[in-house]
This record gives structure tokens, C-alpha cells and sequence, in this order.
């Protein structure tokens, strides 16, 4: 937490303008000892020129100056570095806050107990399904209950904890029993996001879901949300989670509703950093056409502050949209959803199939979209494949009318340098369906509500809660600390 | 502004986030609330198990 008693992960608008790298999340090896079916990197083997002890503490200094508040140390398995502990401690020196993600295999005493010495504030373990599912997309016998049991000592030994979940095809249908064995752990966030079709996800692409299959996942998460609270869970959507749909409002505030996706960030306030010193603007998205360049070539701060590659590759306005993005009513708003979601599935961003709004745009034309491979990935790390995107009839529903669109062609990412920069657009929370909408709206363009006369009675329903919360207060607060009034009579 | 900026599938959950809003404040309260009336009623209930030992005590030694 910062002074104000706010995560360090969140921006603010000086943030945007100062350029700070408010988060890095670094891959500080590719050694693994799991063979994740869904690993994007390809994790297994250390790269073989990877930075050296003496140029990791030269990154944490660099990153310090330039007012970086978090890192996250992942792999491969962070903890498969002799010295990750050294890099810890250097973290904490500067006041960063410090966490590793983690596949929590062999993440023994020694190591927990060294990782709190060096001064390690939080652990987050993915859990992918029960036990069978998940040693099974984990490539490990076992690895479920050492995940555990990772989550369990950490927690016990003081560090904050969290889980996270990649969503596939198989995994949809246990969410539920996931949430119910992290509350027992004692895990407080679980941050959720769709499998990504990258790396060893493209040779086993039976493991993704397909975006029609978000019809049935977004109900469910939405209801995951509030047993979550009730559990003390805090639910939160990764970046390829959403957009716009009936659930937004719950994504993206930790309860504050009017809060909603805005366009990718990408090398805006986060750095992702490879082993070997590559910088990119996130660390998910592929080496090739997204580096800024390598720290042992230019001062980190320089291609932080210069590099056009940081950005280029993202979408930047509605000219860069195409498919069904491109005509969408968020387009500006949204512009496609994660960059990294559509790149790895169509070689481009600015068309997200896996878009919640978008299916239940399709669904009323009798339409759905799915995925189909049509080339494999090249073996190496963040490598993408090839996937075509196919828009059928829904079955058992009476055909569409009208054409059925066919996937737009490959092509290029846009690649040019970023326009100025603005705020992102705000939008207004139809308070009578939970859609946003433009704020200059009048009439909800989903539901049909007067938008003002939704919003009066709202505020009408938000004052009759805070008196009733309020009253309960009070009297509970009577109770504690005052005299009872002594009867009259 | 200040927002919680994006969440790369890569890092780890915002683990330092509170939960805010209307909802996450009633459910507090609610729970609070609930968490007293059982304390009250557990003490109630055995306050009153005192009181009938004693009338029972009383009545006895009439």
C-alpha cells in the first residue's frame, strides 16, 4: 500500500502523463519445472542469456528511478534462480512492493522461509481446476496439492495471497469447487482470465474455450463474484475478460460499479520484462513485433520513454478496428478488448471474438462464433499460431437472416506510432440494466429506459440503504458503548 | 482518476485491493450485525439459564 492507503497497482492521471511503470511484471527465467498444456512462454529451459545477477539489481535500481511501485517475479518458476532471493531484497530496498506468481511446485520450507527473510509480500499460485484437471493441464502428478499447500504456508507465514485461474474448456464447469478450495486456503483475490491461444495453448487448442462458450461463463463468474465476497474472495477479471456486457460494472472496481474497461495499456503504465532483457509494453503479449528493445543494448529508461515498438502494435483509434469490432456500438471505448487476446488468435488486434457484448449481439441474430486452428505455433516462446474464426448458425436455433459474415483476411498489425494521447472515454452506467452507455445518451440504446428517470430512482434505492446501514450502525453502536435508556414505568 | 489499470494474466491479482461500493458495505454491515445478534442471543440464553436456576432456588426453599 502506498501513503494514501491505495494498492500500489493503481493509476492515476499523473501516472498516465508521467509515464510511470507503475508495474512490472518480470520473467526473471524460463526454467519451469511444470509443462503447462496452456504455458505461452514455453517455460521449461533457462533461456541461455539470461541477465545476470549483477544486471537484474541494475534493473531494480533503473525501475526504482523511474518510480515503479510493484514487480511481480514470474517464469518459467522464479524460484528456480539461484539468486531470485537477491533480486527480492533489492526490490524491497527501494520500497517496491513485491510478489511472485507461481505454479507452486517444490516451493519447500527453505524457500518460503528465505523468501520472507528477503522481504517477499505476496504469493499468487494458479489453480486451473480440482485435482485430476489440474495436474493434467500442468503437465505434473501432484502439482495440485503442492499448489495448495503452497497457498496454505505462505498465508501462515504472513504473505498476502491470491490464485489465479486460466479459463479453458474443461476448467468452466469447476470454477465453483476452485473458489470453494482457495476460500478454505485463506486466499483473499483470485484473478481469473481466458486460456490464450499462444504458445503450447496452440498445440493443445482443445483446452480453449470457445467465445460462444462465454454465454454460459459470464453468468457464472458474475455469480462467482458475490459468492466470492460473501467467502471474503475478491474476484478480478484479467485483461481478456469482458467487455461491456451485463456484468461489467462488477470487473473492473472492486465494487466501485461505474468503473469499466478502457482501451489496452499497453506500455503505458506496465513493463513486461523477458529474462534475457527484452522490454515490452506487456508482458503477455509476443516477443516478435511487440519489443521495445533489450536493457543490455539501451538504458532501460531509454526504450522505456522512447521506444515507438512499446506502443506501436496496439490499437489506437476506430481506424485500426476491423470484423464485427469495427461497427460495434464500445468500438471507441473498447477498442477490441486485450491486444494480446486478438493478436495471439488472429495475428492482428482490433477483433476480439471472446467479447461478452459481442455474443450476446450475435445470439440475437441466431449467430455464435468459434475458433478453428489452421496453423501450429513455431517452438519457441510467446509463439502464435494461426486460427480462423468461424460465424455459424447457433444449432437448434432458426437460421439467421441476412448474411453470415466470413472472417476478414489476415493482415499486419497497424504500425505506427501512438496519437496523442487523451483520458479514455467514461462512460454511464444504464442503471436499469447495468449496461454502459455513452453519456450522451437519453434513451438506454439496450433496454429502452429513460436513462435519467433509471438513475433518480437508483439514487433513490442507494439513500434508502445507506439509512438503513446507517441506523444499523447506530444501534449497534448504542449497544457497545452506551448505557441502555432504563425503562419508563 | 485513479483506477486500478490492467491486470496482464501473466501478474499476479491486485492483492493489497479492498472491496468497495454499496454492496460489499451492506454485506459488511449485515455481517456485523449478525455477527452481535448472535453474540447477544448466546449471552441472552444463558443469562436466562442463571435466571431460572435462581427463581428455581428461590422456589424451592419455600
Amino acid at each position: 500500500m502506498d501513503a494514501a492507503g491505495e494498492p500500489a497497482r493503481l493509476n492515476s492521471a499523473a501516472d498516465l502523463l508521467a509515464r510511470v511503470p507503475v508495474h512490472v511484471v518480470w520473467e526473471i527465467t524460463l526454467a519451469c519445472n511444470l509443462k503447462c498444456q496452456h504455458c505461452g512462454s514455453r517455460a521449461g529451459r533457462p533461456r541461455p542469456d539470461e541477465l545476470t545477477t549483477a544486471e537484474c539489481l541494475d534493473v531494480v535500481r533503473r525501475l526504482a528511478r523511474l518510480g515503479t511501485r510493484e514487480i511481480t517475479l514470474i517464469g518459467g518458476e522464479a524460484y528456480l534462480r539461484s539468486d531470485w532471493t537477491e533480486i527480492v531484497r533489492e526490490i524491497r530496498r527501494h520500497g517496491i512492493y513485491c510478489a511472485v506468481q507461481t505454479g507452486g511446485r517444490n516451493f519447500t520450507e527453505r524457500r518460503l522461509a528465505a523468501a520472507v527473510a528477503a522481504g517477499l509480500q505476496g504469493l499468487g499460485v494458479s489453480i486451473d481446476g480440482p485435482p485430476e484437471l489440474h495436474d493434467r493441464l500442468r503437465g505434473v502428478p501432484g502439482s495440485y496439492a503442492m499448489a495448495i499447500d503452497a497457498l496454505v504456508r505462505a498465508k501462515a507465514a504472513g504473505l498476502r495471497t491470491s490464485a489465479n485461474t486460466t479459463i479453458g474448456r474443461q476448467t468452466l464447469e469447476h470454477l465453483p469447487a476452485i473458489l470453494e478450495r482457495i476460500a478454505a486456503a485463506g486466499v483473499t483475490h483470485w484473478q481469473l482470465q481466458l486460456t490464450v491461444a499462444m504458445g503450447n495453448a496452440v498445440d493443445h487448442d482443445d483446452i480453449l474455450l470457445q467465445p460462444y462458450q462465454l454465454r454460459e461463463l459470464m453468468p457464472l463468474l458474475a455469480d462467482l463474484y458475490h459468492q466470492g465476497m460473501d467467502r471474503g474472495v475478491l474476484l478480478m477479471m484479467g485483461n481478456n475478460v469482458g467487455y461491456f456486457g451485463p456484468y461489467e460494472h462488477l470487473w473492473r472496481g472492486h465494487g466501485a460499479e461505474a468503473e469499466h474497461w478502457t482501451p489496452c495499456t499497453a506500455g503505458q503504465t506496465v513493463i513486461g520484462l523477458e529474462s534475457d532483457g527484452t522490454l515490452k509494453g506487456c508482458p503477455s503479449l509476443a516477443t516478435e513485433g511487440y519489443a521495445g528493445g533489450n536493457v543490455r543494448n539501451l538504458p532501460l529508461e531509454e526504450i522505456w520513454l522512447h521506444s515507438e515498438r512499446l506502443h506501436a502494435g496496439r490499437v489506437h483509434s476506430v481506424e485500426d478496428l476491423w470484423g464485427f469490432c469495427r461497427g460495434c456500438y464500445y468500438a471507441e471505448a473498447c477498442r477490441g478488448g486485450c491486444t494480446w487476446m486478438a493478436d495471439s488468435l488472429l495475428g492482428r488486434p482490433g477483433n476480439n471474438p471472446y467479447c461478452h457484448y459481442r455474443v450476446l449481439e450475435l445470439e440475437k441474430r441466431g449467430l455464435r462464433e468459434r475458433v478453428v486452428k489452421t496453423k501450429d505455433a513455431p517452438d519457441r516462446a510467446f509463439a502464435i499460431g494461426e486460427f480462423a474464426l468461424v460465424t455459424e448458425p447457433i444449432p437448434g436455433v432458426a437460421a439467421a437472416r441476412g448474411t453470415v459474415a466470413a472472417a476478414e483476411p489476415r493482415s499486419g498489425r497497424p504500425d505506427r506510432p501512438p496519437a496523442a494521447g487523451g483520458p479514455p472515454p467514461i462512460l454511464a452506467l444504464c442503471r436499469a440494466c447495468d449496461c454502459f452507455v455513452w453519456p450522451d445518451e437519453v434513451a438506454c440504446p439496450h433496454c429502452g429506459a429513460d436513462l435519467a428517470a433509471a438513475a433518480a430512482a437508483w439514487e433513490e434505492d442507494v439513500r434508502r440503504r445507506a439509512g438503513l446501514v446507517a441506523e444499523l450502525e447506530r444501534l449497534m453502536e448504542d449497544a457497545r458503548s452506551g448505557p441502555i435508556p432504563a425503562a419508563v414505568g | 482518476m485513479v483506477r486500478s489499470g490492467p491486470l496482464p494474466p501473466y501478474g499476479e491479482a491486485i492483492q493489497q485491493a479492498v472491496a468497495s461500493g454499496d454492496l460489499a458495505k451492506m454485506k459488511a454491515v449485515a455481517k456485523d450485525a449478525e455477527a452481535f445478534l448472535a453474540r447477544a442471543g448466546t449471552a441472552l440464553g444463558a443469562l436466562k439459564t442463571e435466571i431460572a436456576k435462581l427463581e428455581k432456588k428461590g422456589k424451592s426453599r419455600k
